[in-house]
Parts: structure tokens; sequence; C-alpha cells
């Protein structure tokens, strides 16, 4: 038996750069499978992919850059792309080309190889779709024009896979130059954009007229579509019901799988547990650290995966389908007054069902400050968990107006997003401008559902390491201040609340609450309970009057003699203070988790301040006109 | 013309864009510069003209549409 002899291979760093929605994801994931990881670009809150690309001859890391028409960056997703190009830290770039959009595709190939003196290799994908609208072009024209490798690829079915392997070992090991680009010439420069733009176009039309058929292209299936898709009477009604039908799987159907994960971690799980522990003698603050805390943590943690996984994986069918572009499109004008792009709608209708998968639909957004800003006013949507609590509150304060109390919250939330937008945009976020809507419609598809898979995995498993890691320490953290007594000689772990550090911080807290009629710890514990989620302020507020929570109408009587006392007889005003104090004081755990995760602890911190303010300010100004009225 | 001023269906070409640098730039790098062909396929919700340009289909605002002049082949 003969053992082979090792072979030589060879490690670089490929990056692939494209146009947006040129298939270069797809193209990515085939050529990674799961070996592949979101990473933010350095210093910013835009997200990379990156993954292992194994050749026979090559293990090369694979970096997917965002998508660009151009060098010239006009957003933080272009910024990396064109600092990645420019930087020249990787050994060589593929350049993705759209056969059904080859004169902007090519434009970016000039810039890349202006810019870049390293190997370069073209991947044409969309060749199927430019053979259906007749104009595919010539790929050995192409390549003859190019004078690079130029290799068809099919990011779907991997056809092309193989030569393009083979194209970058050899490219790697003999360059060749893209002919006819000259860096002092074609080089993308700031200062002179238009002229530089002209140049290279001249340098396109050579290419073009080389490769490409001169005809019209035909009419296909997707110009039939847009035709319904795209007009008023068809389209917005189309995109709202899309929008509901987003909703619908990250309310109703993904709430009954989080119950099923809650209820297992709750009830078979953690019995298993304090069975174990107890059988072990461990000690009760150990049990109570072990199921209430840690466990119920990652409880939590688990009982998102598969709302996220939905919304991760609506997001990637929506724009695996080319529907998100359309949507660009017919929701323009409702979002151009807060400077956002048309798809911002979504994240921000989802928002009303949870707002921690509304913050995973920012990345609908191409552009990173289009993120930001959706993702700072995702939790001024009212989520279903505040419902509970403007439900209650309503019925008992104001029962033979609780219906329209509880719409009235729901526009009041659509106007502190319009507000806080406004202000943010005067603010913090000068740079947003209303941009043209210049936006290329890719043809429709059918998602590819390798691609979908791999997405919604590395995206879950990113949330769970980061996101998930913070709600778990929270979670622990919030079990500890509830477990430590401060007074009454109480053990470890078998507190009241009223003796804890909790009761303790929330009868400290109580008296900042005096301004708007609710000086009273039941209410603050319970609003510091809703921080770590809005679906416990109700029972919160049951537990510190000792009830089991399941008689809601002692539960009022309760919190109506409460309230008449704290209000000095202005219970309606107290009551309509708390409800537009809950509707956005601050964003629970996972929401805030979610935050940090996409945009880092400063931006979570500076909205989590000013959400907090501003709805204190407004509660007081609430209940003080309440009284004067 | 104004790109506008077109009736859906119809061919024509670029003869100018009135538009700031960078909104320019952004057109020209997704192929609207002058001299090149295009088809006005359809006015969309909003009044954004769909056009064909090469093989490609862009969805341009009606304000930015209106800065794009073109003139009959």
């Amino acid at each position: 038996m003969s053992t082979a002899p090792p072979t030589s291979r060879r490690t670089a760093t490929v990056m692939l750069v494209g146009n947006p929605n040129v298939g270069k994801s797809t193209v990515f994931n085939h050529l990674t499978r799961a070996r592949q990881r979101v990473v933010n670009a350095p210093g910013t809150t835009v997200t990379l992919a990156q993954g292992t690309w194994t050749t026979p001859t090559l293990t090369a890391t694979l970096i997917d850059l965002p998508g660009t028409y151009s060098l010239i960056a006009r957003s933080p997703d272009e910024l990396v792309a064109a600092d990645a190009v420019t930087g020249g830290d990787y050994d060589l770039a593929v350049v993705v080309l759209d056969a059904t959009a080859l004169s902007r595709s090519l434009y970016l190939l000039g810039q890349v190889a202006a810019a870049h003196p390293g190997p370069l290799i073209a991947a044409v994908t969309m060749m199927d779709l430019a053979r259906s609208r007749g104009i595919a072009p010539d790929l050995d024209a192409l390549a003859q024009a190019l004078g690079i490798p130029t290799i068809a690829l099919n990011g779907r079915s991997g056809a092309g896979a193989d030569s393009l392997a083979q194209a970058v070992t050899t490219t790697l090991a003999h360059p060749t130059r893209v002919t006819g680009i000259d860096p002092a010439r074609h080089r993308a420069d700031p200062a002179h954009p238009l002229e530089c733009a002209e140049n290279l176009f001249d340098w396109v039309h050579g290419v073009l007229e080389a490769a490409q058929p001169p005809v019209a292209a035909r009419r296909t299936l997707t110009d039939h579509l847009d035709r319904i898709l795209l007009t008023p009477w068809a389209g917005i009604p189309v995109f709202l019901a899309v929008v509901w039908g987003v909703f619908q799987l990250t309310t109703s159907v993904a709430t009954s799988l989080m119950d099923a994960v809650t209820g297992f971690m709750a009830g078979p799980v953690a019995d298993a547990l304090t069975k174990v522990l107890t059988w072990l003698h461990a000690p009760q603050w150990l049990t109570s650290l072990s199921v209430d805390g840690a466990l119920s943590g990652v409880g939590t943690v688990l009982s998102f995966v598969p709302l996220m996984a939905i919304m991760f994986a609506a997001v990637a069918v929506l724009e695996g389908s080319g529907y998100l572009a359309r949507v660009a499109v017919v929701a323009d004008r409702a979002m151009r007054a807060l400077g956002l792009d048309g798809r911002a709608m979504l994240p921000l209708i989802v928002g009303f069902g949870c707002n921690v998968p509304a913050l995973a639909a920012t990345a609908v957004l191409p552009h990173a400050r289009q993120r930001l800003l959706t993702g700072l006013l995702v939790p001024l949507t009212t989520c279903t968990a505040r419902l509970a609590i403007y439900l209650m509150l309503a019925h008992t304060f104001i029962p033979d107006h609780a219906g329209t109390v509880v719409f009235a919250m729901y526009v009041a939330a659509i106007v502190l997003v319009i507000v806080w937008g406004l202000i943010a945009r005067h603010t913090v976020m000068r740079d947003i401008t209303p941009e043209p809507l210049v936006i290329a419609l890719p043809d429709y598809q059918l998602p590819h559902l390798r691609t979908v898979g791999l997405g919604v995995w590395t995206r879950v498993a990113s949330f769970v390491t980061k996101a998930g890691t913070v709600i778990m320490m929270a979670v622990v953290a919030l079990w500890a201040v509830q477990a430590i007594p401060v007074h009454g000689g109480h053990r470890l772990g078998d507190v009241p609340i009223e003796d804890s550090v909790y009761g303790v911080v929330s009868e400290s807290v109580a008296p900042a609450l005096e301004p708007m009629g609710l000086n009273n710890w039941r209410v603050s514990a319970a609003l510091i309970s809703g921080v770590a989620a809005k679906e416990v302020v109700i029972g919160a507020l049951a537990q510190s009057y000792a009830l089991d929570g399941s008689d809601d109408a002692t539960l009022s009587d309760h919190l109506r003699a409460t309230i008449t006392d704290t209000s000095n007889s202005h219970p309606t005003a107290a009551a309509l203070a708390l409800m537009v104090f809950s509707l956005s004081y601050l964003p629970c755990l996972a929401t805030m988790a979610e935050q940090r995760r996409l945009f880092g602890w400063r931006w979570t911190a500076l909205a989590g301040g000013a959400q907090l303010t501003g709805s204190y300010l407004l509660a007081i100004a609430v209940f003080q006109v309440g009284v004067a009225l | 013309m104004l790109l506008t001023a077109l009736a859906p269906g119809s061919t024509t070409r670029i003869t100018g864009v009135r538009a700031g640098a960078d909104a320019s730039l952004r057109l020209r790098e997704m192929g609207m510069r002058a001299g090149t062909t295009l088809r006005l396929d359809m006015v969309a919700a909003g009044g954004a003209r769909i056009v064909a340009v090469g093989g490609a289909r862009l969805a341009i605002d009606h304000s930015t549409a209106a800065l794009i002049d073109v003139a009959m082949p």
C-alpha cells in the first residue's frame, strides 16, 4: 500500500467583488458551503461574510464584499467594498459580472483593475437569464477583450466552480492585467468623478462592442410581472399583503414555536435539572441560580431562535426572489421624508409584532446608515407584548373607551417613529439625505434553498453567540438582584421582592415617577421587569401584590387603588402617562442585545438614553395636562 | 423632451442629464449616459419610471426622471 506524496497547497485571500444582486452571495455560499461566518468590517456596522474555500490545490479565505456599483462610495457599505479593493490586502479578486447588466458590471471591473494591480478573474453569472433576453455575451470574445480569465459561473448549480478554482490557481501563479486599463486614466478619482466615469465608459463600450450583440433585449416574465407588481392598483396591495404575511409569520406562527421551546425549557428541562441538583444536594441558591437564572437565560435565547430563523428566511426569500427591489419602488414615497429607502417599511411594520426580528429585517436595507436609523426607530414600534399593558390599563382605568385608547397608542407609536426619525436626521444623522431612487430591478427568480438555508444558519449562529450571550448574562444578573436579600434575614435565592436588591432599587427609583403620578415601588418594579421583557410587566405587578396573576379583576382593583393614591385622585391621567411611558421607555433586553450586535454598544446606549428621556418627559406632560384638564 | 413626458413603450435616446454631480455620476454608473438608447417600460407606483437599458432594467423616481433629457432616435 503506497502513500500519496503530500501535495503543496497554497493559501490565499480572495475577494468577491460585484454589483448588488449579481449573484455574488450565491457563488460565495456554493464555494464555502457551511464554512462561513458573518463578521463586521473593522470599525463599522457593515457586515461581511467570510468563509473558507477549499480546492484541490488551494485553501482560500474567501471574503464576500458588500455589493457596489462603484469604487467612488456613497454609503458605508460601498465604502467598505471600495476600501477593501483599494487597500490591496488580498491576493486575488474575483469580479462577478452580471450577464444581463454587463455594462455596469464592466464599469466596476474597470475600476477594480485600475485600483488594484494584482491578479483578477472575471466570473460571469446570470447567463441563463441573459440568453432568455437574447443578450448573452460571447464569453470567448469577452475573455479576449478583457485579457484575463473569464469564467461562466452558476452559483446555484455550481457549474463553472471547478473552472474558477483552476483559474484562481493559474492566475495566482501567472497574473495577467486587464487589457486597455490605464490606472492613471481610469482610476476612480473622487476629485474628477464624471471625467473618470466617461473615460471608463469608453473602455466599457469597446469591450461590449467586441463581446455582446447590439440587439434590443427581449421582454421576459419579469417584465410582465412588473406590469402588475409595480402599478399603484396592484403593487401597493401586494406589498401590504407580503408585509402582512411576514408579520403573521413572526407573530402567530413564531409564537407557537417560541411557546413550545419556552415550555420545554421551563418544564421538562427545568424539572430534570432541579432533580439532578437535588440529588447532588446542591444548596437552594445554586439550584435557583441554575434553574431560574442560567437555564431561564438559555431558554430565553433559544425561544428566539425559531423567530429569528423565520425572519432571516423571510428576508432571504424576499431578497433572493428579486421582490425586495420592487418594495423599494412601491414604498419609496412613504419613507422618503425620513430619508429612508422604501424597504425600511418592512422592519418598521414587523416591529409591531416583535422588535427583535424587526431589527434582523433591517438587513433588507442596502446602506448601513439607513439600517442604523431604522434599527434605532424599531423599538418605538409598539410590539404585541406592550399591547397587554395597554389593554390591562385601558380596561381598568378607561373601560368605556378602552378600544379607542389602545388604538391611540398605535397612532402615538407611528407619530413617535416619525418625530424621532426627523430628530435623528437633524442631529446625529445629518449625513442621511433623501437620495434619488435609481435602482436596478433584478429578474424574478425562485429563491435558492441552499443559499437561504446557509444564510439563516449563519445569521442565527451569529445571533445566538453575540446577542444570546448578552441576553443570558442579563437574565442571570436580573436573577441575582431578585435573589440577593438586603434586609429581613432571608436566604439567598428565597427572598420576597420588597426585601431584595430589586425591591430596594425599585423603592429608590419610585420617587422619579412622582411627576407622572406614579410614585410607587410596585409600578417602578414592574417597569424594571419590563426591561427584561415587556410580557412580564403585568405579571410583575400581580406578583408585587402577592397575586397569582390569573385574576385580572383583583389586580385591577389593587392597581386602581394604588394609582388613585399616587396620582392624588387623577388615576386616568396617571394611567395614560404609564401607557405612554411603557410605549417607549426602554427596549427589552433581547432588543437591546440585538441592537448591540448590529450597531454596537454606543448606539444602543444612545438610543436607550434618548428613548428613556423622551418617554419620561412625554409621560410627565401627559399626566400634567391630564390633571389640568 | 424629458423622460417623464415619454409614453410607456417608447424607445428613445438619452441626450443629457441635468442632475447634480452625485446623481449624474450614479446615473452614468447605472448605464444612463448621453447617447444610450433606452426603452420606457412603464410608470410605476409613486411615478417612478421603469426603463430598460441594454439588458438591464432600472427604476428611477419621478423627480430624477424629470432631469433626464431624451430624444427620439
